[in-house]
């Protein structure tokens, strides 16, 4: 019995015992759970898979960014719309943070008048809810759009009224391709002149214009190549139709307001991860910098922001996280995204709604897992290199 | 595909079973008659608020059509019309709802589909409103009918049977068409008033009452085209038959109550009096129905005595007496060329 009580007493063996004892109990748990499931769904009939997921959808689905007709199945439905909430969550990510990143040079600026600004518009944007938010603007932007008799035209080729922008669509003809290659060769050259000036700049001090350069390679060696080729692409202009404007291509008020919403949104947010970032950086960093002649730029884009990133990098995954899965409100305002189509469209003609659930699920686990491995692959770029 | 039916498939199923269901699994019963006599209350799974069929009334408590179809149960099963718990529901939550068995019966406004029927854990139990899909246009577009709308852009809202009809039609007669659909009526109602829109759909019994909601509702027409056929049911768990019998003859009982012109406030005299053997063998005087499906003998007496029969149902909420002012359509006794006919009760 002593012997029993030490050997219990023994830290290692007690928590060995209390963990596995935990295993053991979610497992059984887990089987219980599962056991009283299929039971029920036995008895109930319910006939469970995925054999629907090559049916006919039947719906149309607008905007979709590839091949997509009422003809195509449920999976290619649900394709179509992830991308679409792929594409949003993208723009409005990209377009947040360089919003977010003006709202902190605002909040920091010695000019009264910006900070003013910078505090009033995060107050003002991170406490209103987003999906009202959402319904401000798309309201908003159909009271204030031309109505489709009134439509504003731009040079006859781009009209915008409260069914969207409608702009030309290019049409490629053959030879776009060398275009295309164009744009690749350009950017090969463009990384390898960076490459180099780095390394110049590394051993000699000698700062190299590679970035005005690059950019100027990217934008002209393509547009060399399609004048010499006397431009392979052809533009499809937007015509008034019937009831509208058809051909071309629309951007329609629902995404505009979308991205609107969620940019404005998250800007704030955004905004004081930056401003706190910088913030972190010590005061000291930036006398140093100026006491060696680095210009306010050069202090900034150097010595200081680099640092701050590694303060800013993990609160901003969680930001751009929550900026995803927040596209699941755009459902409401008419935007396609990918619960609209599950949880709107699909799960009412299939009835299947556990399976939907299921890959909902899924799908939204995929878009956050692959937002944070980017991050956190940056996060490692950006670390402290440790020696 | 083959993946997703194999075991890890359908573990991941069950994963999603496990999240939705839950603990809420054992609850799941098989007679659903005694589990409601104990409990004393019928829970109902209600659309969340349409008015005519399931919406507050200024004392914030649910009235309509949908509302009145389970009050006629709770009065048949439990002698007490009052006696309900109202939940509102939209259709997934309703779906899982039924599999789970948290409700008794959803009289919400689905329409009974084959996808919806077969397999799901529910079943639909008698068609209570005959609808079908219809548009509404501004006059000043100067269109007569909906064959005239080729390239037009369509406001309505998801979680419907709406835009796969949309869809079938257009298909159906060639022509192209645009829709944007909104995660709620409200919305796709709002937005084809400020003119995203060329033409809003929905069922026919519903575009009445939005109509009347928009700015200005002489600016708006209905086309004369219905281009689905919705049959309205509601909805039992699957596999309770007892359950099933006692829902759907309640609702014959509110037809065939109609069809005898027994009435919420004649059915007293009627029960003492009346010499027609059906009216008797409906409330009870002879034969023994009710305890046939394990209920008084007053069941069918109760249930009428609470929401009157299908027609004074109708006129309350939907019809004349309603700000709705909806006329009955297809929605009329059999012996008036209408598609309403209950089973005889013999």
């Amino acid at each position: 019995m002593e012997n029993l009580l030490s050997f219990w007493r023994k830290g290692s063996v007690r928590s060995l015992t209390y963990q596995w004892g935990l295993v053991v109990v979610i497992i059984c748990g887990m089987f219980w759970v599962y056991d009283i499931a299929t039971t029920n769904m036995a008895r109930l009939g319910l006939k469970t898979g995925f054999d629907f997921l090559t049916d006919e959808a039947g719906f149309p689905i607008s905007p979709a960014l590839i091949d997509y007709s009422p003809r195509s199945t449920y999976i290619e439905a649900m394709i179509v719309t992830l991308l679409n909430t792929i594409f949003l969550s993208l723009i409005a990510i990209i377009l947040a943070t360089i919003l977010g990143f003006f709202i902190a040079m605002f909040k920091l600026s010695s000019n009264l008048l910006l900070r003013k600004f910078g505090n009033g518009y995060v107050e003002v944007f991170r406490n209103v809810p987003l999906l009202l938010q959402l319904f401000f603007w798309y309201f908003a932007a159909l009271k204030m759009l031309p109505m489709k008799r009134s439509s504003i035209s731009f040079f006859d080729v781009a009209f915008l009224n409260i069914e969207g922008f409608f702009i030309p669509l290019p049409i490629l003809e053959g030879g776009a391709e060398f275009v295309a290659w164009a744009v690749l060769i350009a950017t090969l050259i463009s990384a390898i002149i960076w490459a180099w000036a780095k390394h110049r700049q590394k051993n000699t001090g000698q700062p190299f214009p590679s970035l005005i350069l690059g950019a100027g390679l990217i934008i002209l060696l393509p547009l060399l190549v399609a004048w010499v080729l006397d431009f392979p692409v052809t533009w499809e202009v937007p015509k008034f139709g019937r009831f509208n404007f058809e051909g071309g291509t629309a951007l329609e008020p629902e995404f505009t307001a979308m991205v609107f919403g969620l940019t404005l949104y998250n800007a704030a947010f955004v905004g004081e991860i930056i401003r706190a970032g910088i913030q972190s950086v010590d005061k000291g960093q930036k006398e140093a910098a100026g006491s060696i002649g680095f210009t306010n730029m050069q202090t900034y884009s150097q010595v200081i922001v680099p640092q701050a990133m590694r303060f800013i990098i993990p609160p901003i995954t969680n930001q751009y996280l929550s900026l995803a899965k927040s596209t699941a409100l755009a459902g409401a305002i008419g935007y396609a995204d990918f619960f609209w189509a599950m949880d709107g469209a699909i799960a009412p003609q299939t009835g299947q709604v556990m399976e939907l659930q299921a890959i909902t699920l899924a799908g939204y686990l995929g878009i956050s897992l692959f937002i944070a491995m980017l991050m956190a692959i940056y996060n490692h770029m950006t670390r402290i290199p440790e020696r | 595909m083959r993946f997703l039916n194999s075991k890890i498939g359908r573990l991941t199923v069950m994963s999603a079973a496990i999240a939705s269901l839950g603990i809420m699994a054992t609850a799941a019963k098989a007679d659903r008659l005694a589990d409601v006599k104990k409990a004393g209350i019928l829970h109902c799974g209600v659309v969340p608020g349409v008015p005519g069929y399931a919406f507050p009334n200024k004392a914030g408590k649910m009235v309509g059509f949908d509302v009145d179809l389970c009050r006629a149960i709770a009065a048949a099963v439990l002698g007490d019309a009052d006696k309900i718990k109202t939940t509102k529901m939209k259709l997934p939550v309703a779906f899982n709802a039924m599999k789970a068995g948290t409700v008794d019966v959803v009289t919400h406004r689905f329409t009974w589909t084959f996808a919806r029927d077969v397999g799901q854990g529910l079943d639909f139990t008698r068609v209570m409103v005959f609808d079908g899909q219809g548009f509404m246009v501004r006059k000043s577009l100067g269109v007569k009918s909906a064959k005239e709308l080729d390239g037009a852009t369509f406001c309505m809202s998801a979680g419907a049977t709406t835009q796969g009809n949309v869809s079938d039609y257009f298909r159906k007669n060639g022509m192209k068409f645009k829709q944007v659909t909104f995660g709620s009526m409200g919305e796709a109602q709002k937005a084809y008033d400020a003119k995203r829109c060329d033409a809003f759909c929905t069922d026919k019994f519903g575009l009445g009452a939005r109509r009347l909601a928009m700015t200005n509702p002489d600016e708006h027409m209905i086309l004369p085209e219905t281009i689905s056929n919705e049959p309205i049911s509601p909805m039992v768990g699957h596999g309770d038959q007892v359950w099933k019998d006692i829902v759907v003859w309640t609702f014959n009982a509110l037809i065939a109550a109609e069809e005898f012109g027994i009435t919420s406030k004649n059915v007293d005299k009627m029960r003492s009096s009346a010499k027609n053997p059906f009216v008797q063998r409906i409330l009870g005087t002879t034969g023994k129905f009710g305890a046939k499906i394990g209920l008084g003998k007053d069941w069918a007496y109760n249930a009428i005595k609470a929401v009157g029969n299908y027609g004074e149902m109708w006129e309350k909420h939907l019809g004349k007496d309603s700000r709705l002012n909806m006329p009955r359509g297809k929605n009329v006794l059999h012996t008036k060329g209408g598609l309403l006919i209950s089973p005889p009760f013999r």
